[in-house]
This record gives structure tokens, C-alpha cells and sequence, in this order.
């Protein structure tokens, strides 16, 4: 069939997104001027594109995107130097690291072999998961506290008789209608951490754990940072929960529930100490 | 200056931030309208530059910046944020070129008039919504984003033929659902009935 006597559907869309050459785009022209059919289609195509080309700009992006985005890639900037700074001490001092290479050798032959029978060959540590998954044990009563007690002192007491290796801060949160209900010695990803437990009204609930790690442990992935009195937060959302992280010392601190995430990373600010 | 692979990790950052940050708009837009939700979809988008910034060693200077992020963000999407994927509308060809032709040709249809923005506000963003996600993202990528078919088809990894057939029924079922909306509001009137 000759061109001219059929209507123009597939060239009509090309035409719109300017993808035909010059004598195409001239035969089509010519076929609109003398064809209603494919000059009513053409139009409101065109008017169609228009209309969808006017949803470029009409929302604005969060204020804090951006400032996250930059946090995280921060974040990933202290990671990977993290990781590249024994390399380069192996470069600058390969002599004297090799003199002593046997004895270190079997040092770490050990701490890796105490490493893999601790962990059990688990993965590496995605510890927002596991302080989730912790939040709701205790929340289906699948996790028990050793001790009930609404005295922060006692609560610590217990911590220390129970070996607990660092010294542990239960906070006061009655000024913010919080009450301490208890806690239990804890093991998190293969390592000991003091768990204690807070109510509010309406049954809301706050855990806060305390464990010996570095921050440069946390996943960049998903971290939202936030920075307080010199202190930096690390906050993640795990399946509707908020769990914000800091640093006091050796110790790292997590804080999670299921209330307003501002409101978890306000209580953090609020009782975080820079050691 | 001859491009060159980026290896110098103090460089790396400024580059990364000159070269992908100015196109966090567009891409908070369309992460919006494929997650629905504010939160899910500033997190998209971060994760879309962390992901970036890990493989900034594969990118390669002078090419399109933001195909690439767009790239990386909905194969992020697809393996993390999706939680069910609506198919393709079910309707036939022939079925979409009827309702189309029928609108324009019994309906009181003006071009010009219904391109005044007030009859057509938050309901493009509706009619939108309707769309498959294919179908969508489609027409976000080539008429918002003003991508070409090719940019777009490595985007979404499909043929070039496929974003061809996808904006061709696309428009036409966008077009329809607005229709449909100026008609209920009585903006343009049925000819016959």
C-alpha cells in the first residue's frame, strides 16, 4: 500500500519524539495538513506529552536528602580508608612486619579461629536487624528480662555482679515519662551487651542496648546520619521500628522502638554523654 | 583533557558530588511516583547514590550521568522496593485505538483549552498512578526526564522497540484517564451521547 493512503500511527509518534530524519518528518507534516484523523491524534498526543512534561518539577525534595546523601557517602569515605590503612602501614613497613610475621601469623591464626568458632560462621554483623530483632522478641514476650526493677542504680548493679565487662549507663528517662521495667545480660552478634527495657504511656516501649563495638561496624546502607553535641547518630528503619546508634568510648549504645522515629533520635540526643 | 578512569580517592569525592548530586531532583521525582511513599523514597534515592559512589570507578566521564543513576536506582527499586508488580494494562489494541478515537472524535475536544493547568492539576498525577509501572516509568523517563528511547530501554533493560510500544499505549490510556476526569467535571462536553 502506498504511504500516503494509510493513516500515519507509528510515524505520528515518532514525529512527537523527534526521532524522524528531515524527508520523513516533511511526509508526515504534508500527511497531517490533509488527514483529520491523524491531525486530531497528533494533537492530543502532543497535548498529552505536555501535560505529562509539566510533572517535572512540581515536587520539592526533602531538605534533608541531600544532607543525608552527603553523610552517607562520608560514612562509606571512613569505611574504605578504614580498610585501606593497614595496607598502606604493609607498604611502608613490609620489613619489619615480615621479622615478626611468624609470631603474628599464628596470633591471628588464633583470633580467627576464636572469631569463626564464636560467630559460627554467621555473616557479617548487621547489627540494626539484630537490635530489631531483639525489640521484637520482647515484644511477643519471646525475650525475658533477669531482672524486673524500675532503679537505674540497681539496674547497673546487676549488670556489673553479672560479669558484665564495661560499665554500663541506664539512663533516667521518668523526666520524659519512660520507666525503667528491667533488663538481662545479652548476647548481640556473638557479643555481650546490657539490655534494658523502658515503658511509656500507651504501652510504648524503648530498648536500649549497650555493647563494646565501633560505629565503623554499621552498614552504610540505609544509615541516616544526624549529628548532637559533637556526637554523631546513626539512625536505620528496620521493618517500622527506628534504631539510632551512637558512640560513648569503646562502647556503642543502641536505641530502638516503634514510636515516632523523631522522637527516638530526640531521646538519644537527649541522653547520649561524648566520652 | 583526555578522560581518565577515577582512581585518585581524594578526587573521587568532589567529582562524585559535582558530577551526580545536581540530579537529585529528578531523581526523588521519579523514585515518588514508583514508591508512593516520601520515606521509601528519599531512602531510594540515597541508597542510589551510596551504590553510585561504591562503583564511581566504573563510570565513565562525558557520559550520561544521569542515565546511569536512573540505571542504578531502578534496579534498586526492582530488587528491594517493590512490593508487587501491577502487569501491563490487559486491554487489547484495539480496544485502547476505540476508547482513543472516541474521544476525539465525539467529545468537544480543544487542544488549547484543556491545556490550561487548572482543569489538569494533581489528576495527571493520578492518571499517572493508574498506569502499569512499566507504562509509567516509561513516559517519566522519555517526556518528564526527556530521555531518548535508548537511554530509556538501558534503563528499564528492555529493547528499544519495547519503550516504542509502551509510550505508543501509554499516552494513549494517560490521555484517556484525563479525558475522562475534564469530562466528569464537565471542562469539555460529549457531542453526542
Amino acid at each position: 500500500m502506498p504511504l500516503e493512503t494509510r493513516h500515519f500511527k507509528e510515524e505520528i509518534q515518532e514525529l512527537l519524539d523527534n526521532r524522524l530524519n528531515h524527508e520523513a518528518r516533511l511526509k508526515v507534516e504534508q500527511h497531517l495538513e490533509s488527514c483529520e484523523e491523524c491531525r486530531r491524534e497528533w494533537e492530543a498526543l502532543r497535548w498529552t506529552k505536555d501535560i505529562a512534561w509539566r510533572e517535572r518539577a512540581p515536587e520539592s525534595v526533602p531538605a534533608k536528602l541531600e544532607e543525608n546523601i552527603l553523610a552517607a557517602l562520608a560514612l562509606e569515605d571512613d569505611r574504605s580508608s578504614a580498610k585501606t590503612v593497614p595496607l598502606r602501614i604493609w607498604r611502608r613497613r613490609r620489613r619489619a612486619i615480615l621479622a615478626y610475621g611468624f609470631v603474628l601469623l599464628v596470633g591471628v591464626a588464633l583470633a580467627l579461629s576464636y572469631f569463626i568458632f564464636r560467630t559460627q560462621l554467621r555473616k557479617a554483623p548487621d547489627l540494626p536487624s539484630a537490635v530489631a530483632r531483639d525489640y521484637r522478641n520482647y515484644k511477643t514476650e519471646k525475650l525475658s528480662l533477669m531482672l524486673r526493677t524500675g532503679e537505674a542504680e540497681e539496674m547497673e548493679s546487676f549488670f556489673s555482679e553479672r560479669g558484665v565487662a564495661f560499665n554500663t549507663r541506664v539512663f533516667d528517662l521518668n523526666m520524659m515519662n519512660y520507666h525503667l521495667e528491667g533488663g538481662r545480660v545479652h548476647e548481640l552478634i556473638g557479643r555481650q551487651s546490657a539490655l534494658f527495657v523502658y515503658r511509656g504511656e500507651g504501652n510504648k516501649i524503648l530498648i536500649c542496648q549497650m555493647y563494646p563495638g565501633q560505629a565503623l561496624e554499621l552498614p552504610a546502607s540505609g544509615a541516616i546520619l544526624r549529628e548532637n553535641k559533637g556526637i554523631r547518630f546513626y539512625i536505620y528503619r528496620v521493618h517500622g521500628l527506628t534504631v539510632a546508634f551512637w558512640q560513648e568510648g569503646a562502647i556503642t549504645c543502641a536505641l530502638t522502638s516503634d514510636i515516632d522515629p523523631e522522637e527516638v533520635v530526640q531521646l538519644a540526643f537527649a541522653k547520649a554523654v561524648k566520652i | 583533557m583526555m578522560d581518565s578512569p577515577i582512581t585518585n580517592a581524594d578526587t573521587k569525592r568532589a567529582l562524585f558530588e559535582a558530577t551526580a548530586l545536581p540530579f537529585t531532583k529528578p531523581l526523588y521525582n521519579t523514585a515518588l511516583r514508583l514508591t508512593h511513599r516520601p520515606e521509601d523514597a528519599s531512602d531510594l534515592v540515597q541508597e542510589t547514590y551510596l551504590r553510585a559512589y561504591r562503583t564511581f570507578h566504573n563510570f565513565t566521564r562525558g557520559t550520561n550521568c544521569k542515565a546511569w543513576l536512573f540505571t542504578i536506582m531502578y534496579s534498586i527499586f526492582v530488587n528491594k522496593y517493590r512490593k508487587e508488580r501491577r502487569e501491563p494494562e490487559a486491554v487489547s489494541i484495539e480496544e485502547l485505538e476505540e476508547t482513543f478515537h472516541r474521544f476525539l472524535t465525539t467529545a468537544e475536544w480543544d487542544p488549547y483549552r484543556a491545556l490550561n493547568p487548572r482543569e489538569v492539576g494533581t489528576e495527571v498525577d493520578q492518571a499517572l498512578n493508574l498506569l502499569s509501572e512499566e507504562f509509567r516509568l516509561t513516559v517519566l523517563l522519555v517526556d518528564v526526564e526527556e530521555m531518548s528511547y535508548e537511554e530509556a530501554a538501558a534503563i528499564m533493560n528492555c529493547p528499544v522497540g519495547t519503550v516504542r510500544s509502551r509510550l505508543f499505549r501509554a499516552r494513549k490510556l494517560l490521555f484517556i484517564e484525563l479525558q475522562q476526569y475534564a469530562l466528569k467535571k464537565g471542562y469539555v462536553q460529549k457531542a453526542k451521547l
